[in-house]
């Protein structure tokens, strides 16, 4: 693997100031963003990038912030390679789609039609022109420096991104995908924003991928908040596929009213070192989210970190999380979830699990299930389990003639179904499959 | 079609403790013939299933196994089971994630392909596998579930017998498939089994009870004890045990 470490070591906090002054996408910000960045970016330099003394970083470490300059990337004027125009062209048969090269939106890529009236979809940047009022009540929202640092970076130097709102009791008929391709040589970096509204009983399904054409090493920050109304249903896929060397941090907030529903799913399969933050805000009774999750590391030095937050903070509220990873090679996987039942939350149903998969004596996984109970009436169980393949399983497939790799490939392919059963897009299912596949060709 | 001399397998316990389990077996089975090995628990008549089956928890440690034309302890698993072998396995595994119609197909195109006959098309597959299903008196809808994944202990043995009627095996090896179906799936499995009897393929049941060969008339029954066949004769035997039990035996 190449080593994208500069000869001296840089300040972080030096590049990122030159960032925050020099931020293309804050050219047009009017006052009142302006104001909110700067608040963010001083709460960031405050708070400073986590560190490995602290628990919830204790495994993924940021200091390659410390080593290298993420350059804000120019506008890329380069042809996409044809596999990537190729799926674009299919995705925006299937969805609205929005595409984002680099962080900067794509109009001639993106297709949106059939909307429902009332409404919203389109850009962050155009939001902010355009519905100004709605959108800057969910943008400036405040946010907890300590335990989200990448969050403060990402409102200080956030560029463009979506914006969606959805009417009372509308369902988005097509899916709608968010494409964030990265390209080019340089060092750069890519810090999208997005902010879904859901009104009550609304529908939407949302697939947010980032993708890599022709890129290697560079560093995606994204934010995302979805505001899930009384009674409205949420299915988010998450799909990080980013270059074998990238760096990808996600923070990712799900604030749910009453008998609202999300179905998040993460699935996370490329780049060197991925951290995913996942929070589900069960606010009013009745709320309910599940998250699944697929990880699969096959290459040395690969990391992929989730860390889910639920909190119940209301009575009868639900979660259901289940991650499955595999590792190969020297890869390392990092799963924390925490389920907090609030006082005054009762009958709170709280299921964690996570499974994972080791095809090597050289990976490693750091499994943490965390319950914080404060109130009696709780239904709760975790539990978390790191092994190897079925033998049992590889032995029955043989006995029916399938060889040895064949056998392998198949079970290493089925560790995914979890996850995919929470998918409701059969192409989805479809391109996970061979996205999957082609990691699990090498492992084999 | 299967000639078995002088068996000897041994296996280590937790303990790391050898145990010896077969001991000089000795079995030859002709084409067309339905064979009954039984015996009281412990008595190795799983064991020899497995290491038909090619098992590798195994040690071989003398004897031999000629399947047709081969030495059958040289070939993997996979190669017995593409030369025509099939175990119907007593707790058949749960497989989560990997679709039974996926499996099936993949395990009967590879089957094909070593006999040199073109895979079969989603198509023909399908209507291949619903046919037999109703043989098995399975529903469809077992099809597009994981295998075995959640299947009761009947769902599970209708499952294997399902699988050997789509492979067609030269050589049919049954461990305890009688156990856990009430007696209407025993027929109807049973007259699946009875279906596939011909001049040319081979049956061997274990069982440990007489119940299953009023069902399936066994041309020869043999009983195991203590890693050996220690009687074998006709059919009349079955009840002989019945009447006995094994202690007469021992």
């Amino acid at each position: 693997m190449k080593e994208h470490i500069d000869n001296k070591q840089v300040k972080s906090s030096q590049w990122l100031a030159h960032a925050y002054e020099q931020n293309p996408h804050a050219i047009r910000d009017e006052p009142f963003l302006r104001t909110f960045r700067k608040q963010q970016w001083e709460r960031f330099l405050q708070r400073g990038l986590p560190t490995r003394r602290e628990e919830s970083w204790k495994y993924t470490d940021f200091s390659f912030m410390d080593k290298t300059v993420f350059q804000w990337p120019l506008v890329n004027q380069n042809a996409l390679p044809r596999s990537v125009s190729e799926l674009i062209v299919t995705r925006a048969r299937e969805n609205n789609l929005l595409v984002f090269i680099n962080g900067y939106y794509v109009p001639q890529y993106s297709r949106v039609s059939d909307l429902a009236e009332g409404v919203i979809l389109c850009t962050l940047h155009e939001a902010l022109r355009r519905h100004t009022s709605l959108l800057s009540t969910y943008l400036l929202r405040d946010l907890d420096a300590k335990a989200h640092p990448l969050s403060c970076l990402n409102s200080a130097l956030m560029a463009d991104g979506i914006f969606v709102y959805v009417p009372r009791s509308v369902t988005l008929k097509k899916s709608l995908q968010i494409l964030s391709i990265a390209q080019g040589s340089a060092q750069f970096m890519i810090q999208p924003r997005h902010v879904v509204i859901l009104e009550n009983e609304a529908e939407l399904t949302l697939i947010d991928e980032s993708l890599n054409a022709d890129a290697d090493y560079y560093f995606s920050n994204i934010h995302a908040d979805f505001f899930v109304g009384r009674s409205a249903r949420l299915n988010y896929y998450k799909i990080q596929n980013e270059a074998r060397n990238a760096k990808h941090a996600a923070n990712v907030f799900f604030h749910q009213k009453q008998d609202s529903q999300v179905n998040a799913c993460s699935f996370a399969i490329g780049g060197q070192f991925s951290r995913n933050d996942f929070t589900a805000l069960l606010q009013e009774p009745g709320a309910f989210c599940r998250m699944n999750g697929f990880y699969g590391l096959d290459s040395d030095g690969q990391l992929i970190d989730h860390h889910l937050y639920i909190d119940h903070a209301a009575p009868y509220t639900r979660s259901e999380i289940d991650f499955r990873g595999v590792l190969a090679g020297r890869s390392r996987a990092v799963f924390n979830g925490k389920v907090i039942a609030q006082p005054g939350s009762k009958k709170v149903e709280a299921l964690q699990f996570n499974h994972n998969i080791l095809l090597s004596t050289l990976a490693e996984v750091n499994t943490k299930p965390e319950l914080e109970i404060y109130v009696d009436e709780v239904q709760c169980r975790h539990g978390a389990t790191v092994g190897q393949l079925d033998e049992e399983a590889l032995f029955y497939l043989r006995t029916r003639g399938i060889e040895p790799r064949m056998a392998k490939l198949i079970l290493l392919q089925a560790l995914m179904e979890n996850a995919l059963n929470q998918v409701t897009l059969p192409w989805l299912v479809q391109y996970m499959h061979a996205q999957w596949g082609k990691c699990v060709e090498r492992l084999g | 079609m299967l000639q078995i001399e002088n068996l000897h397998v041994s296996v280590q316990d937790e303990k790391q403790k050898v145990k010896n389990i077969l001991c000089g077996l000795n079995l030859q089975v002709k084409p067309g013939e339905v064979h009954a090995v039984m015996g009281p628990n412990g008595s190795g008549k799983s064991t020899l299933a497995n290491v038909l089956a090619g098992r590798d928890d195994y040690q071989i440690n003398q004897g031999s196994i000629r399947f047709a034309e081969d030495d059958l302890l040289a070939l993997p698993s996979e190669e017995r089971a593409t030369r025509g072998l099939f175990l119907a396995f007593q707790y058949p595994v749960e497989i989560p994630g990997v679709n039974n119609t996926y499996f099936l197909r993949t395990a009967l195109n590879n089957i094909r392909k070593k006999s040199g006959l073109k895979p079969l098309d989603a198509v023909d597959f399908l209507s291949l596998a619903k046919s037999k299903m109703k043989e098995v008196g399975f529903d469809e809808a077992f099809l597009n579930r994981s295998v075995n994944e959640g299947f009761s202990g009947g769902e599970k043995k209708r499952n294997e017998i399902l699988q050997m009627l789509m492979l067609e095996p030269r050589l049919v090896i049954l461990d305890e498939i009688d156990s856990g179906l009430d007696i209407d799936a025993l027929q109807i499995l049973a007259r699946c089994i009875n279906s596939l009897r011909s001049a040319s393929r081979s049956i061997i049941m274990v069982t440990h009870y007489q119940r299953l060969l009023n069902y399936i008339v066994p041309d020869v029954i043999h009983v195991m004890a203590h890693g050996k066949i220690v009687k074998s004769g006709d059919s009349s035997l079955a009840h002989e045990l019945e009447e006995k039990g094994y202690g007469w035996i021992e």
